[in-house]
């Protein structure tokens, strides 16, 4: 680990040195939350933004970037990733996603995260400089984090945490097993299947709900034990993870796709009184209007196909003009993590099938700092946000465009990969 | 055959058995007495003939002796009056798994139940014969709905055997049995864990079946003509009792559970040239046409929900299974309109008569369903010359119901079997599933699916369900409809836009490209647009070839993958096209016009490919791209090791790369055999044919006859169809497409393939192929690969985005392809990559998903440029096909427009109109 370590500060002088102010000068820059500025320059210093401007002048002494016939933009982020938590996705011990058991609120991403990952350089040189790990799988997967793509150890990277508890919400159809590929099936007729979906899904809901209710008890007995009117409760990590849920405190990401479920996580955040946001999202289209009027948030991928057989053939390329139409607040998100680097294409998808440019833009920069919460400090380029942004050779959702400079916490990071290196070691091979 | 005498004599050897139809008679009858019934006075529906609302049925020792208004009552007759009461003839359940024991689901969860006891069901057997499996108490029961005769199949496997047909009355199920055996069955099934256990192996199963019947009929035949000096051929029980079959005699009945399986069935009668019959076809009315034009007799069934494994990847479609369900309901109905005459089978429906309600419910006239279950019934299964109607001389299995039949009030008052007696239960025994019976009533749980819901969201493949059935198969397909430009001389002009041609003529502004009969008739600047053609404004939009992808998944019906053995070189793709895949359509939505559907990759060798031209809307065959050359899949590394999952059972080999390599090197010094022993025998036969011939000729010396007799016909070599596919790979007939990521296994292929003299034409995935880039190039292999996938698995972890443009600088050519339905539809941006990942020109990008892909897949000539000639295969895009704000707006193929985005949207209703998505 040391040596890994020692390895990657070896290939990036720059984030060990960097020159506190920077300035990018001469460039397109898309502000995001203003106007775009058609040539312009950026100061960045003490990990800040410090101006904005067509005609900024660059302080004395910073190092300048020479963006001329560039384009500048905010970090991208991707607001719904694995990255850190999976280096081979078919190597269990390279895979921190998902722990034993099906309800594990108390599990937190960011405990895991391998802030050496050779993921994390791949998705940054692409000009993410962002992410949201999550916990996958089971009812409740565990709590995310909001990463920073520079730094070497998790406390470096972690920008929020919790910043959602992550749950999927329960469909009540069978859980797909690839050795169960290789079993006798078990006949049953659609009706059956159909009986035995809703009987499980109600089960599990009424399970998933329980918990919350324990945990809403659990924290208020906490609270009056804090206030010493009673002796305080056994501890219990998963209901101390929980409660700040179940109070509606910290946001629940519900892994939903269907309109029915849709509607049905809906329904069980008002009950419980949970702050809800989508994740997935395939048929969100459908239900853009409730999702308005609940105010719900949605961590929308892009590049999937339609669910139904007859829906249109471009169903989930146009959800997120759908939702935009409807005034929903959404992200567009990559919901992987080695394909994280793809995220500006997915949100060119999204743009080709209706959502417009800027929009497209503002679902991988703005919005989803706004859905986490650090609209204040991520997402744009204005003084007084953090310094993470990037400079390409044109349109970042072009997917000739190519990243030239990429600012995290205003110190530029090395654009070397592991595949630029395989690169250069093989592109002369004989 | 020619010689009447051989025949016998095969027959006999064969001991295949000759069908004699079984006059049952009751073991229990008395000896002495007749056994005489008049029923009196009811209305009697004969089905056959005329309806006599009151008349007289007269029956004597199990044969009908009367039937008529005016029919006398015999002195000896126990007189029955039947007022109010309606005869019909027995009903005839003609594809039932009446008596058989149920096996359940999970063979290890029946251990030590009831159901043990029996004997377990035979999945591949032909000889194995449903008689001997009967419980006779179980069989009975069925009277109690009024069924007298059924045609007793087994349920599980894909060859269940043979099956009999019984008529309900006995104490044993020899004594019933009054077609034995009734026919022989193939299930278009699955196995799970054994071979076939593939669509697409099933019917690579059941044509190695009948090649290895027709060597043993020929082997015997040979054997039989001259046994001196000849090794006596092994009796095999199995392909003895294909022999009826194979001669013609007996049908082979094909259990259809899709639309094409009645398309598979055919194409087995066409090659094998025998006969076939077909039961189950929920979908038949699709294929009326076919059915009508061919004579397909028809077992068609009511089970219209019937057991199916979950599915699993989330793939759930609720929407299109309920769909489906009300497509069989309305099956028989549809298949009447369309003229078809057929019978109505339970096909294991646990409620035969709520099923045939239902059929009724949806459209079908209730006399029409009532002769499909009697003398309809009688006719498919060819017994009509002595049941299914109320006529003298036939087969006294009579039924007298309280009400009209097959109406929700009528209930069996009185069955008759083979003229005997039998007073059914007051309350007929419960079904076994609450389903059923929900499913025969129109206000149950089943029928709260109504049409209206469906049609308030249909978006274009929904709509495609909506259009007239018989005309589903046919041009006017919902928006995209292609009746405008198929008549006549097809001439199309696509003007103003810019042409990406990919050919000599590179970019072309403002250009035109004439479309003549589906060719490419020419392209330019100053093209003059013939008058009649129908042009297409391509103004400030691209015109680009038709995307190629060189690995697809897409329209292949059931298993991906036959994983039941490493080498399974004889299965087809071609087999098992799904025309009906909405993913064709989705993917004519990005520009794709040509697919290469692969095997999966779970084997070392895998099955062979299926070149397919998006022609949505075709019948699968019209599918098929006709030139393209023959290829088959081949697969290394993780996946053919299995490495990634735990398979229950036996660990199949190989486990490792070397294991790998083992199969590759045996399977083709087999192979070398194989083809050395064909050789032979080729020229053993080239010998005989010029030799001398006939009696006279044949010499008198014995030992020079018995020698001259060996060589007089040689049989040949056994027909291998797996060995067969690897000898035309040696012979350089086959391209090979192998699945690869690692360095070294792309370098063993190399060494392995050299050494047995035959080329690699594609290495798929490579995703380490910038490694050896110069060996892959030197080899004269094409690449296609991934834009940018890494990291799913260990293999892929050294995958770099650079690659295209490394193999690509070392003279491989290369392609971008999906392996996903999804990424299929944006391979455009796949191809920009390359640029942005190594340097590719826009030129080479181009080419990495047309002209490259289609070298790869041998039909270059054919696609893959804009040029003179070609076939007109073209995608519109509304920019640069590299550029963020690009979309497919039109897609043609062979100059047909399959896809125009503007129509498709105008189509929409809402939700999709609702939530504006367009």
């Amino acid at each position: 680990m040391k040596a890994v370590g020692v390895a990657l500060l070896a290939l990036a002088p720059l984030a060990a040195g960097a020159a506190d102010t920077v300035a990018i000068r001469g460039g397109r820059i898309i502000t995001v939350s203003g106007p775009v500025i058609e040539k312009g320059t950026v100061v960045v210093s003490g990990g800040k933004i410090t101006a904005v401007g067509p005609s900024v002048e660059v302080p004395a002494g910073a190092r300048v970037i020479d963006a001329t016939g560039q384009t500048v933009y905010p970090g991208l982020i991707d607001g719904l990733t694995t990255l850190g938590l999976v280096e081979i996705g078919s190597v269990a011990g390279s895979v921190d996603t998902t722990e034993t058991g099906d309800v594990n609120p108390h599990a937190e991403a960011w405990i895991a995260v391998n802030p050496h990952s050779e993921l994390l350089p791949v998705a940054r040189a692409n000009g993410i400089t962002a992410a949201l790990a999550a916990p996958a799988g089971g009812l409740i997967s565990g709590q995310s984090a909001l990463l920073r793509l520079a730094g070497t150890t998790p406390e470096a990277l972690t920008v929020k945490t919790p910043v959602a508890m992550h749950m999927v919400y329960p469909t009540g159809r069978p859980v797909f097993d690839i050795s169960r590929l290789f079993e006798e099936p078990e006949l049953k007729t659609f009706e059956e299947r159909e009986k035995d979906r809703k009987r499980n899904q109600e089960k599990e809901l009424k399970r998933l709900g329980n918990l919350l209710e324990e945990a809403k008890a659990y924290g208020a007995a906490r609270a009056a034990a804090r206030a010493g009117t009673i002796a305080p409760p056994r501890p219990d990590l998963p209901m101390d993870a929980l409660a700040p849920v179940a109070r509606g405190e910290v946001p629940v990401v519900m892994r939903v796709d269907a309109e029915e479920d849709i509607r049905g996580a809906v329904r069980f955040a008002e009950e419980h009184g949970l702050k809800l946001v989508i994740a997935g999202g395939l048929e969100a289209w459908r239900v853009a209007d409730l999702l308005k009027q609940k105010d719900v948030a949605v961590l929308v991928n892009v590049d999937r196909l339609p669910r139904r057989e007859s829906d249109p053939y471009d169903a989930a390329y146009a959800n997120p003009a759908a939702l935009q139409r409807a005034g929903v607040r959404f992200a567009i998100v990559s919901d992987d993590a080695s394909q994280s680097r793809n995220l500006p294409y997915e949100a060119a998808m999204a743009r080709a099938y209706g959502l417009g440019a800027d929009a497209a833009l503002r679902a991988i920069t703005l919005s989803p700092a706004e859905i986490f919460g650090v609209a204040e400090r991520m997402g744009a380029i204005s003084p007084g946000r953090d310094a993470d942004l990037f400079v390409a050779s044109g349109d970042i959702m072009d997917p000739r465009t190519e990243v030239t400079h990429v600012l995290i916490d205003g110190r530029e990071q090395p654009l070397q990969t592991r595949h630029t290196h395989l690169y250069e070691q093989f592109k002369n091979r004989p | 055959m020619t010689n009447n005498g051989r025949a016998q004599a095969v027959r006999r050897r064969l001991a295949a058995a000759v069908v004699a139809a079984v006059w049952a008679r009751p073991d229990a009858a008395p000896a002495a007495r007749s056994e005489v019934y008049a029923l009196v006075g009811g209305r009697i529906v004969t089905v056959s003939g005329p309806t006599h609302d009151r008349g007289t049925l007269v029956m004597r020792d199990g044969v009908i002796e009367a039937v008529g208004p005016s029919a006398a009552v015999p002195p000896d007759a126990r007189v029955i009056r039947a007022d109010n009461l309606v005869l019909t003839p027995g009903l005839i359940d003609g594809f039932s798994g009446t008596g058989l024991p149920v096996v359940t689901g999970r063979p290890s969860g029946t251990a030590g139940s009831g159901a043990a006891a029996a004997p377990p069901p035979s999945l591949l057997a032909p000889q194995a014969m449903a008689l001997d499996r009967v419980r006779v108490a179980d069989a009975l029961k069925a009277r109690d709905a009024g069924i007298t005769t059924v045609l007793v199949v087994p349920r599980e496997g894909v060859l269940p055997g043979q099956s009999v047909i019984l008529n309900l009355s006995g104490d044993k199920a020899e004594a019933m049995a009054l077609k034995q055996p009734a026919a022989l069955h193939l299930h278009m099934s699955t196995l799970a864990r054994e071979y076939p256990g593939s669509l697409m192996g099933t019917v690579a199963y059941a044509r190695q079946s009948l090649d290895d019947a027709i060597r043993y009929r020929d082997e015997w035949a040979a054997y039989e003509r001259s046994p001196a000096g000849k090794r006596r051929p092994r009796y095999d029980a199995a392909l003895a009792a294909w022999q009826e079959v194979l001669a013609g005699r007996e049908r082979l009945l094909v259990t259809a559970f899709r639309e094409n399986d009645v398309r598979r069935a055919l194409a087995i009668a066409d090659e094998f040239k025998i006969k076939v019959a077909v039961a189950g076809a929920p979908q038949a009315f699709r294929v009326a046409d076919l059915v009508k034009s061919r004579q397909l007799p028809l077992l068609v069934s009511v089970n219209f929900d019937p057991p199916r494994p979950a599915t699993f990847f989330g793939r759930s479609d609720e929407e299109k299974e309920r769909r489906d369900i009300e497509a069989a309901e309305r099956n028989p109905a549809e298949l009447h309109k369309a003229g078809v005459s057929f019978a109505l089978v339970s096909a294991y429906a646990p409620n035969f008569l709520a099923g045939v309600r239902k059929a009724i419910e949806r459209g079908l006239p209730r006399d029409v369903a009532l002769r499909a279950v009697t003398l309809g019934a009688a006719e498919a299964l060819g017994i009509a010359d002595r049941t299914g109607s109320l006529e003298a001389g036939k087969i006294a299995d009579v039924v007298a119901w309280s009400a009209e039949p097959l109406t929700k009030d009528a209930k069996p008052r009185m069955v008759f079997v083979d003229g005997q007696l039998y007073e059914p239960e007051e309350t007929p025994a419960p079904s076994p599933s609450p389903t059923a019976e929900a499913g025969g009533a129109s206000a149950g749980s089943g029928g709260t699916v109504e049409s209206p819901q469906l049609n308030s969201e249909r978006g274009i493949a929904a709509r495609l369900h909506d259009v007239e059935p018989r005309q589903r198969d046919l041009a006017a397909l919902g928006p995209h409809s292609r009746a405008s430009v198929t008549t006549g001389p097809v001439l199309v002009a696509i003007v103003g836009g810019t042409l990406l041609t990919v050919g000599a003529q590179g970019t072309i502004e403002k250009g035109t490209v004439l479309v003549r009969d589906g060719k490419i008739a020419a392209v330019g600047r100053d093209v003059e647009v013939p008058a009649g053609a129908t042009v297409i404004d391509a103004t400030g939009r691209y015109v680009m070839p038709g995307i190629i992808d060189c690995h697809s998944h897409t329209a292949i019906e059931e298993n991906v993958n036959e994983c039941s053995d490493s080498v399974t070189a004889e299965v087809r793709i071609a087999d098992v096209v799904d025309q009906h895949d909405v993913n064709i359509y989705r993917q004519l939505g990005g520009g794709v016009t040509t697919i290469n559907v692969l095997h999966g990759s779970c084997n070392t060798i895998g099955g062979q490919n299926a070149v397919l031209k998006l022609r949505w809307g075709k019948p699968p065959e019209e599918l098929v791209f006709k030139d393209a050359p023959r290829g088959i899949k081949f697969a290394l590394g993780e996946n053919v090791k299995r490495s990634n999952f735990r398979a229950p059972g036996p660990p199949r080999y190989p486990a490792t790369r070397m294991g790998v390599e083992a199969v590759l090197r045996e399977s083709f010094q087999e192979a070398q055999a194989y083809k050395r022993e064909w050789d032979e025998y080729e020229k053993k036969s080239r010998a005989a044919r010029s030799a001398p011939r006939g009696r006279e000729a044949a010499p008198q010396d014995e030992r020079r006859r018995i020698h001259f007799a060996a060589a007089e016909d040689p049989v040949a070599p056994r027909k291998n169809l797996r060995l067969e596919e690897l000898k035309d790979i040696l012979d350089g007939k086959v391209y090979v497409h192998a699945h690869c990521y690692r360095a070294d296994e792309i370098l063993m292929l190399i060494r392995v393939a050299e050494e047995f003299g035959f080329k690699i034409r594609t290495f798929q995935h490579v995703l380490e192929g910038y490694k050896v880039a110069s060996e892959i190039a030197r080899h004269g292999a094409g690449a296609s690969t991934f834009s940018d996938w890494w990291a799913y698995k260990m293999e892929a972890y050294d995958a770099i985005p650079y690659n295209a443009a490394i193999m690509a600088a070392h003279g491989v050519k290369v392609s971008m392809n999906s392996d996903s339905d999804e990424l299929a539809r944006r391979l455009y941006w796949e191809a920009a990559k390359a640029m942005k990942y190594g340097g590719a020109s826009e030129a080479e990008a181009l080419k990495m998903v047309t002209l490259n892909p289609a070298w790869q897949l041998g039909i270059d000539k054919r696609v893959g440029s804009i040029e003179v000639g070609k076939d007109a295969d073209l995608a519109i895009f509304s920019a640069h096909p590299f550029a963020p704000d690009t979309r497919v707006e039109q897609t043609l193929v062979d100059g047909i427009v399959y896809f125009d985005r503007s129509k498709d949207v105008a189509a929409r209703t809402s939700p999709a109109k609702a939530a504006g998505i367009q």
